[in-house]
């Protein structure tokens, strides 16, 4: 190690505008020493300590830190003073030692010198306390309120999972609901994720929010007092006195404020039944008291905002498409995997439909699982879709999958127009050739898209417009004869195409790729069919009409 | 063998002539007739002589959906303001036909649509009222101010009116050097808009298609003439200004919003790809009636009649 230091010390000393001013030793697993860097004409000392590790990262963490703690008011620095830095990959010392003494400097200019502003915002930095068995996490939504500061009252959160965050366990809340005085203020999730056994906490909703430099999270309940004021420091005294004869360990806290955005964001404090963190105290000998917060750790847990925007802001599908009310006729392969694409890129009401039961030779190819065993295609891939998504509500429908114009009396007949009219787009992905020439009867033309696949999942047809069923017979015509035997384990009873998951699913989702674009750009879905090609440089190939 | 194509859109103008539905047409003539002679007789020396617009009288109609358009023209003193001759036409037809017609406000016209009669025909005429811009001033220049009732293009409801010649659209086609082909071309896109239920409106069609003639050598064969139709509408739809020729003031391209421009031009863009790629794609855009269908020997190139006789395909799901 000493060669190690020794190595390190040759190196930064070439580096031009550094100088080092302590040695680096070694010290366990680590080098450490301090240097000075000028950066146009401003001088700055920082401790280095650089891992064994070093020039590899430890779990994408750098295995290099720059400390300087009387810099805390600048951004990207840490609590503990270490300046938030990073560099590019090099497995070479050299290069590598370079490249983050070029990053530090950058971050100089920028943060120090030019005291630049980011435009994206950094939530505070609060330690997470880990309590009892592990570590705790409330998940939160938009709720319909224009806090002004000063509100406080009562929470309900229920428990998503139990699971484990490395070797800690993880408890996951969901926050449900505020209660300010006798109004109820609900999060805004589908019913799925609303239910469950609720449980009581308290929130505060402040103006500020309750740091030290910016960003760093008060640590001291003491110092939290003239944030939360003295209102709400009464209401923790009562409620302490509430909940003095009851069986509880902990009381979650949840202190809101405005982000610089205007979005609401809530920090989670847990509170321990055996350290409440008020106290009463007598005013001389009178009988008066005032109430104030103890001198005593605040224990910060996490929270995530996963209101539909943060949800979804990775990437979602465009809004001319998830804002929509959609039906989903046949949920076989490409029924279910159009489901779950449609529900991952954010769509908020889905309608499906089969009468069919999966079966366990489904599941290699579509959205079921075998674990869920034998039952009703919508009932698991309704399940299936809440699971995914806290915001999309899910209708099912058995029936209506049974459609065959020929016995269709004007009254069915109606009431089917009416229900078809009640969504803004219906997919049809039953396959069914009489189905097909049913709906264009049944369902006004622009909000009708067929979709299907040709056996061996060589090709995608999508049609949607007018004269609907023609359009299947011309494109499937003009794609020819498909010569691929069918698979028919047991017999013709049980035929189906031939294809698996991957061949099925590029297609979908290639498919769902122009759906969205074509909505987004002209409000309504073109027709096209997709090929599957062996060409040496094209995947899929697209037929647009 | 693929389909010929000059043949096939041959086919489509005459299963789609308006003389195919010779019946209908002249239930139809009779119905207008009648309209006129009850509004001469019920607003009298306040109207000028009645005359009809539209597709019929440019010779540009389809028969898979046709209506009368039947000008009034009102004197300047009948009526103090546009949306009192409006509801004065309306008031009066409404009176007289809602028990046998479904009688509405449109945008500028006001709409009969007669109940189904013994042979299932629906007979449908739309009047448009309009008052001449001053005291007698009709008789030297032939324009009319039409009142607009609910959203038309740039202009928003009762906010505003539209200043027409309508005698001057109609024989903006009338007298068009080409006429002939001009109209094919009209009833081709005609055709197309209806089957596949597009939104663009038949004047803007038909101005487009003016200007095409205009800015372009349309030759050659029927295809030829409507591909460069086409590939004209596909390049300039988007940008084109299409002055009414009623009212050089009012741009008839302000009436498509730009989604339904971009939409067109790429429906024309796809329409030459696939068509030229394969001609049997051809029927799809610009199908045949199948309520008059061409004769066996005429058909003799192997074009598929829709929808029947054909195994549907192995699809699933």
């Amino acid at each position: 190690m000493m060669e190690r230091a020794e190595m390190i010390s040759g190196l930064l000393a070439q580096i031009p505008d550094l100088q080092i001013i302590s040695p680096l030793e070694v010290s366990g697993n680590r080098v450490t020493g301090k240097f000075r860097l000028e950066v146009e004409q401003t001088e700055l000392e920082f401790t280095v300590e650089i891992l064994s590790q070093y020039p590899a990262q430890i779990r994408e963490q750098e295995t290099i830190r720059f400390l300087n703690s009387d810099l805390l008011a600048i951004n990207h620095v840490n609590h503990d003073g270490s300046i938030c830095v990073h560099s590019h990959f090099s497995p070479n010392l050299a290069d590598k030692l370079n490249l983050d003494i070029n990053a530090l400097k950058q971050w100089v200019k920028r943060y120090v010198i030019d005291k630049e502003q980011d435009i994206h915002y950094e939530h505070i930095v609060a330690g997470e306390m880990i309590l009892g068995e592990g570590k705790a996490t409330m998940l939160f939504t938009d709720l319909n309120e224009n806090f002004e500061g000063g509100e406080f009252g009562e929470i309900s959160f229920t428990m998503l999972q139990k699971a484990k965050s490395g070797d800690l366990s993880m408890e996951t809340f969901v926050l449900q609901n505020l209660k300010i005085g006798t109004q109820e203020i609900e999060c805004n999730w589908n019913n799925f994720t609303k239910a469950g056994e609720r449980h009581t906490g308290i929130f505060v909703f402040i103006k500020e929010p309750p740091v030290t430099h910016g960003r760093f999270a008060i640590e001291n309940w003491k110092d939290l007092a003239p944030f939360l004021g003295q209102d709400f420091i009464d209401f923790l005294v009562e409620k302490e006195i509430a909940l003095r004869g009851k069986q509880y360990k902990t009381l979650q806290l949840l202190i809101g404020y405005r982000i610089p955005e205007g979005t609401v964001h809530w920090q989670m404090v847990t509170i321990e039944k055996k350290s409440f963190p008020v106290e009463r105290i007598r005013i001389g000998k009178s009988r008066q008291y005032f109430n104030q917060l103890r001198s005593q750790e605040v224990y910060y847990r996490s929270t995530r905002n996963c209101s539909h925007r943060y949800f979804f802001g990775r990437g979602a599908l465009d809004p001319s498409l998830t804002d929509k009310k959609i039906l989903i006729m046949g949920v076989g392969a490409l029924g279910s995997m159009l489901a779950t694409g449609l529900c991952r890129g954010g769509a908020k009401k889905i309608c499906i439909v089969d009468n069919d039961v999966k079966e366990p030779e489904n599941v290699c190819r579509s959205e079921y699982s075998f674990y869920q065993g034998i039952g009703n295609k919508v009932d698991e891939l309704r399940k299936h879709l809440y699971t995914i998504s806290p915001f999309i509500e899910v209708d099912e429908n058995r029936v209506a999958g049974d459609l065959s114009i020929a016995d269709l009396d004007k009254e069915t007949r109606q009431k089917l127009i009416d229900y078809f009219d009640g969504f803004d787009l219906v997919f049809d992905c039953t396959g069914d050739n009489s189905l097909a020439y049913a709906l264009q009867s049944l369902v006004a033309n622009e909000k009708l898209v067929n979709l299907s696949i040709s056996n061996g999942a060589g090709e995608l047809v999508c049609v949607s417009g007018p004269d609907c069923y023609n359009w299947i017979l011309h494109i499937y015509a003009s794609i020819g004869e498909n010569k691929l035997p069918l698979y028919e384990p047991t017999g013709c009873w049980s035929a189906t195409f031939s294809a698996g998951y991957s061949d099925i699913s590029m297609l979908l989702h290639a498919a769902l790729r122009e759906i969205n674009s074509s909505l987004s750009l002209s409000g309504n879905v073109r027709s096209f069919y997709l090929s599957a090609t062996t060409d040496a440089d094209t995947l899929i190939k697209i037929t647009r009409f | 063998m693929g389909l010929d194509r000059n043949k096939h859109l041959q086919d489509v103008l005459t299963t789609h002539k308006i003389s195919k539905e010779q019946a209908l047409l002249d239930k139809h003539k009779a119905k207008r007739n009648e309209i006129d002679e009850a509004l001469t007789e019920h607003f009298g020396l306040n109207l000028y002589k009645l005359f009809n617009s539209g597709s019929y009288a440019k010779n540009t109609a389809v028969n898979t959906k046709f209506d009368f358009d039947l000008m009034s023209p009102f004197k300047r003193d009948a009526f103090s303001t546009l949306e009192e001759m409006f509801n004065a036409v309306f008031d009066f037809l409404n009176e007289k036909y809602n028990t046998e017609a479904v009688v509405r406000k449109q945008k500028v016209s006001i709409g009969l649509e007669f109940f189904q009669d013994e042979d299932a025909d629906v007979v449908k005429v739309d009047v448009v009222p309009g008052r001449e811009l001053n005291k007698d001033q009709y008789k030297e220049d032939d324009k009319l101010n039409l009142y607009v009732h609910s959203q038309f293009g740039i202009f928003e409801e009762g906010s505003d009116h539209l200043r027409s010649n309508v005698k001057a659209q109609v024989a903006n086609i009338r007298s068009n050097a080409d006429k002939d082909s001009l109209r094919k071309m009209i009833r081709l896109m005609k055709v197309w808009k209806i089957h596949n239920h597009k939104s663009a409106k038949s004047f803007f069609l038909e101005l487009i298609i003016i200007k095409a003639f205009e800015k372009k050598e349309v030759t050659g064969d029927l295809w030829d003439k409507l591909k460069t139709v086409m590939e004209y509408i596909r390049d300039n739809v988007k940008t084109v200004s299409l002055p009414d020729p009623g009212n050089s003031g009012n741009n008839v391209a302000d009436s498509m919003t730009e989604w339904d421009k971009n939409q067109m031009s790429t429906d024309m863009d796809y329409i030459i790809t696939r068509v030229e790629d394969d001609a049997d794609n051809l029927p799809m855009y610009f199908p045949l009636n199948p309520k008059f269908p061409v004769d066996e020997e005429k058909n003799a190139y192997g074009q598929k009649s829709p929808g029947v006789s054909v195994p549907p395909p192995a699809r699933f799901g």
